[in-house]
């Protein structure tokens, strides 16, 4: 640990020292301990916080594309204490969690970092896609809502909130608003969205009430 | 003689005295000084040769005859001098006569011729020449009767007639010297000397009658009797007179006809103070002569005639004594009871008299009763007869009643005793050993009489039947007991009486006095091992108690270091044991259970130990030391295997090896409590357990017969054998055996349908909905493995019945009506209509087709193809229509991936997801 923090003075070093320290599995650093003396071991250098974040946070970019997830994960936890005022390292530790299927880590992350920013979409967003894979379609829902709420002509978001109502909540009136709202903001993928709305309205023309009633009921 | 002589001398030294008197007074103014020379010198012959020349110058007659006289009386004195001396004497006496012949011969009218005479009668006796002295004498008493010396002078004659044996002479002689007015000091010995004169002429009774006189002279003074101990202290010559005279009476009663004639000379003459020694004497005599019945009648014959006299006891005895010597027991025997029924205690003899003051009487009386009593008592023991034992039990009553104070009385009492102990009265015998023990002062027999007291308690305890008698019988016995070992502490039975009282009083309740006492014998070293032994045990018992444990352990123990014994040693134990209690009791509990266990220790194969250790591991367990408390329920049950506490060892055990973290002996216990606990919710519960830790351990084997065996004992209730099925199935499948997993699978479904689910719960239902889901798999992998080959219609039909099968199956499982088992059969069912359609697509294609033929056949097997993927869709799109109601299992979502495949425009949907955030912010 000693050698992790003189290597700090040199800011070169930053991401492959970060990475050494992560990788020692018996003596995990003290992130609080890490996070407290950067800006100290910064100090005599003339470069300002945010430009040390930015380094922190590209070395810990760099891990997480060679796929060193545990090693990113480590790096960006440990900017989360550095750096609290910066939501993208707990969005990205999230993501690297919620593929290891650790859920409950991501959701932690993500409700993190709408807590430092209760105005970050992409978190909300994020939540609501963790939520529907974890088979919590409420949760899901008032996740994307927030998240439109936030930003209500975010066309993922529509998207993602058409998909939650068409497939999980079976509620196809909503579900069809929702890509017609994709549309409208200018979401990917037109075609797709297009064969999906045509889809809809078939069913819905086809199922009448039954299905009004449902999607009306959600 | 040698008296006579005596008497002579005496006599003779009287005259001169009587002269030098006459001559002092007559001469006193003339002739001082040759008289005082005269008596001055020693020189006889020189004083005579001075009245010898005096004579012969003086003119004056009656000093010239005075003179001569003197000169005659010296020559008499010079001849008894040289007489004295063993000189030749007889010239000088001769002179002497010649001397007073010469005075008689000058001057006839002598005025004391009497005396003249009387000098040559000494004269001629003292020359030898008896007969001219007697001449001389009778000159004397013939020619002066009324001489101061006729008295003196017939007494002299009387011993000279006497010594010539001329008795009848000597006794007229006598008689003078008594008649004459002032015989004086020749009254007795004349008296003497005349009843010797009688007797010798054989004239007995005047003889007697002399002696009888000389008797009361001695021994009478006024009308006091000197008694015969008196005798004793007369004077020398008078006692050898009295003696003499008895014996001479005695010679004459004897010749006169004996105790007769005593008797009858007494009642004629009248009684005299000194009959006992005339009767006595005379029965000397007998038995001098060993004339027995002569004796004992003279003896007789005074108690006869003076049967109150104060000897007259003695006289009686000395007869039985006498008949005794001579062999006469009969008349001994009469004697003695003559004695014995005229002096005992009641006799007239008593009532004026003090036995303390007649020590010699009082002595042969308690000499016969004690021989009487003894004789009886030996008769008593010889016959055995009852009478004969009271006969003799009268003699000692007598005895003590006359003699209290007697120093045999402590002896006699205890005689008494055995007397009446071997009559068999052993109540009379206690009182007198008693009384023997305790009443007197301390004598040689008295520890032996308290013992036998103890001994004839025992005795009549042994005869008195249970009840309040023998109770009082018993405490008087236990108090004689303590009162014996508090007065003879150095007897030899004493500790056994002591040992014996502790442990009667511990019996009557007692228990402070049977401490007491038992502390006694084990506090002294001189009593037997054993009885230390035994007064430890009642120390101990009463310690016990008292609950005093503590106390009682050091007794126990201390007895059984004497002796060993199984029984004290579990007593000890129990003690032990109950000091385990109390410090229970008190919360010591390290305390209790180290007493505890030295109780087991104590006597480790009693009944004691086996509680004592198992409260003592009970501790153990309390204060959870497992490991001793592991170690000490394996003991237990290796010590104790019939117990009954075994099987609460086994439960405890089971806990222990559980908090040891020993499953596997746990297990063991588990199911060795469930096969012994008559409790079934226990049994039921321990066997479960078992299974469960075998299993736990790994040990799937011990774990399956435990559930199997938990199905065949408890099949009620459903929920928990189907559990134990489970459990069994699980057990198999660990082990890799898929076929004893499905049977055991059927198992559980079985159980639940036999049951038609009413008793089974939602567990169950669930168990058996599993069970039935995993038993469809392998119908179901049958139907995938089977291919549609040519000839198509024998594979189809064998596919569509694998297909059947494998549909059957899911729809049981789905028929339980458990969500997620529903989800996974629909899931298949599905699934096996997607393959089955696929299967038809890929079927193998006839080789002898043409083109088009092959074309049209494709065709043809899309057509029968299409409605089981239709038929898939169908089932999944069930499962898809589950999500809304809150179900988005693994086989839900398995499902939408088929949808997806199967309709990708309507399913195939994914969010759009951040896959990186690279913007700082």
């Amino acid at each position: 640990m000693k050698r992790c923090i003189e290597a700090l003075a040199g800011a070169i070093g930053i991401a492959l020292i970060l990475g050494g320290c992560a990788g020692v599995p018996s003596a995990p650093p003290p992130s609080d301990a890490a996070a407290d003396r950067v800006p100290e071991a910064q100090s005599p250098a003339p470069a300002t916080p945010s430009s040390a974040a930015q380094m922190h946070f590209d070395a810990a970019l760099d891990l997480m594309r060679r796929g060193l997830d545990e090693e990113a994960a480590t790096a960006f936890f440990a900017m989360t204490r550095a750096y609290p005022d910066f939501t993208a390292p707990l969005l990205n530790l999230a993501i690297i969690r919620a593929q290891a299927g650790r859920t409950e880590e991501a959701e932690n992350a993500l409700l993190q970092a709408l807590e430092r920013d209760p105005n970050n979409v992409l978190a909300a967003d994020m939540l609501g896609v963790l939520y529907r894979e974890a088979g919590r379609f409420d949760e899901a829902r008032e996740a994307y809502e927030q998240a439109l709420v936030i930003d209500p002509s975010r066309a993922d978001t529509h998207y993602n909130l058409g998909i939650l109502y068409d497939l999980y909540l079976q509620a196809p009136r909503k579900a069809l608003a929702h890509y017609e709202l994709n549309r409208h903001y200018g979401g990917e993928d037109n075609a797709v969205v297009e064969r999906w709305l045509a889809d809809l309205r078939q069913r819905l023309a086809a199922e009448h009430a039954p299905s009004a009633q449902e999607g009306e009921t959600r | 003689m040698g008296s006579i002589s005596i008497l002579m001398a005496a006599c003779a030294s009287s005259p001169p005295a009587t002269s030098q008197a006459d001559l002092t007074l007559k001469s006193l103014d003339e002739q001082p000084t040759v008289v005082l020379r005269e008596v001055a010198s020693s020189d006889l012959q020189l004083a005579q040769d001075s009245y010898r020349a005096y004579a012969a110058i003086t003119a004056d007659q009656a000093r010239r005859e005075y003179a001569l006289r003197r000169i005659a009386d010296l020559q008499l004195a010079i001849g008894e001098e040289a007489l004295a001396s063993g000189r030749p004497h007889r010239q000088a006496f001769a002179d002497a006569v010649v001397a007073f012949q010469e005075l008689l011969r000058q001057y006839p009218d002598h005025a004391r011729a009497d005396e003249v005479h009387y000098q040559i009668a000494r004269a001629w006796d003292n020359a030898g020449d008896e007969a001219r002295s007697l001449a001389a004498l009778k000159h004397v008493t013939d020619r002066y009767p009324d001489s101061p010396l006729y008295a003196e002078s017939q007494f002299r004659r009387g011993e000279i007639l006497f010594a010539r044996r001329d008795y009848a002479a000597a006794q007229t002689a006598y008689t003078a010297v008594l008649a004459a007015n002032d015989g004086g000091v020749f009254q007795d010995q004349a008296r003497y000397k005349r009843g010797w004169s009688f007797y010798l002429r054989g004239a007995v009774p005047e003889a007697l009658a002399d002696f009888m006189a000389v008797l009361a002279r001695s021994l009478v003074s006024g009308s006091e009797f000197r008694t015969h101990l008196a005798l004793e202290s007369l004077p020398r010559t008078q006692r050898e007179l009295v003696d003499d005279t008895l014996r001479v009476i005695s010679l004459g009663f004897a010749r006169q006809g004996g105790a007769n004639a005593v008797t009858a000379w007494f009642e004629r003459h009248g009684g005299a103070p000194f009959e006992p020694l005339v009767y006595s004497r005379l029965a000397e005599h007998y038995l001098a002569e060993r004339q027995y019945e002569q004796a004992a009648d003279t003896l007789h014959a005074f108690v006869a005639r003076h049967p109150l006299h104060e000897q007259a006891p003695l006289f009686q005895i000395r007869v039985a004594e006498i008949y005794d010597r001579a062999g006469e027991d009969a008349r001994a025997d009469s004697a003695r009871n003559e004695f014995i029924a005229g002096y005992g205690r009641e006799s007239a003899y008593w009532e004026q008299r003090d036995l303390a003051r007649m020590p010699l009487v009082s002595q042969k009386l308690r000499d016969e009763f004690l021989t009487q009593a003894q004789r009886s008592h030996a008769e008593a023991q010889r016959s055995g007869l009852q009478a004969d034992y009271l006969t003799a039990a009268r003699w000692y009553r007598d005895y003590l009643a006359f003699f209290p104070d007697d120093g045999r009385a402590p002896e006699l009492s205890f005689l008494l005793g055995e007397l009446l102990f071997e009559s068999g009265r052993y109540a009379e015998a206690v009182e007198h050993y008693e009384q023997s023990a305790y009443r007197y002062s301390p004598h040689p027999k008295a520890a032996d009489a308290g013992y036998a007291a103890l001994v004839s308690y025992q005795r009549m305890l042994e005869e008195t039947a249970e009840g309040e008698a023998r109770q009082l019988l018993l405490a008087r016995s236990i108090d004689a007991a303590v009162r014996f070992t508090g007065q003879f502490p150095r007897h030899p039975e004493v500790s056994t009486v002591m040992t014996r009282a502790a442990q009667h009083l511990f019996a009557a309740g007692q228990h402070s006095r049977a401490l007491t006492m038992a502390l006694r014998i084990t506090g002294g070293s001189s009593a037997a091992p054993e009885l230390r032994r035994t007064a430890w045990v009642v120390a101990g018992d009463v310690q016990f108690e008292r609950a005093e444990y503590g106390l009682a352990e050091t007794s126990y123990t201390s007895a059984l270091e004497i002796a060993e014994d199984p029984q004290l040693r579990e007593r000890l134990a129990v003690a032990i044991y109950r000091q385990g209690e109390a410090a229970r009791e008190l919360g010591s509990r390290g305390e209790a259970r180290q007493h505890f266990l030295r109780a087991a220790a104590a006597a480790p194969r009693s009944a004691i130990a086996e509680t004592a250790e198992y409260d003592a591991l009970a501790i153990t367990l309390t204060l959870r030391d497992w490991p001793a408390a592991r170690d000490q329920l394996e003991r237990f049950r290796m010590a104790w295997p019939e117990s009954r506490l075994q099987k609460d060892v086994t439960r405890e055990l089971a806990l222990v090896y559980l908090e040891l973290g020993e499953h596997a002996r746990a297990a063991e216990e588990f199911g060795r409590m469930a096969a012994s606990t008559d409790d079934e919710e226990e049994a039921r519960a321990a066997l479960w357990r078992s299974a469960e830790l075998y299993d736990q351990v790994g040990d799937m084997t011990r774990a399956s017969l435990a559930w199997q065996r938990y199905i065949t004992l408890y099949p009620e209730p459903v929920d928990r054998a189907i559990e134990a099925r489970l459990r069994i199935a699980k057990a198999f499948q660990s082990r890799g055996d898929v076929e004893s997993r499905r049977q055991w699978l059927g198992e559980v479904v079985s159980a639940f349908e036999s049951d038609g689910g009413s008793a089974g719960s939602d567990f169950s239902r669930q168990a058996a909905a599993q069970a039935a889901l995993e038993l469809a798999a392998p119908a179901r992998e049958r139907f995938e493995r089977l291919r549609l080959v040519a000839p198509l219609d024998r594979s189809l039909r064998q596919k569509r019945a694998a297909m059947e099968a494998a549909l059957e199956a899911y729809g049981r499982a789905a028929r339980f009506g458990i969500p997620e088992v529903a989800t996974a059969a629909t899931y298949h069912i599905g699934e096996i209509y997607h393959g089955f359609g696929r299967a038809l697509l890929e079927s193998e294609r006839p080789a002898d087709l043409s083109e088009d033929e092959l074309e049209e056949y494709d065709v043809l097997l899309e057509e029968q193809a299409y409605p089981f993927e239709e038929e898939a869709i169908k089932l999944h799109e069930v499962n898809f229509r589950r999500i809304p109601q809150g179900f988005y299992d693994r086989w839900v979502r398995a499902s939408m991936e088929q949808l997806a495949t199967l309709m990708p425009v309507r399913y195939g949907k994914m969010e759009k997801k951040v896959e990186i955030v690279e913007t700082l912010h």
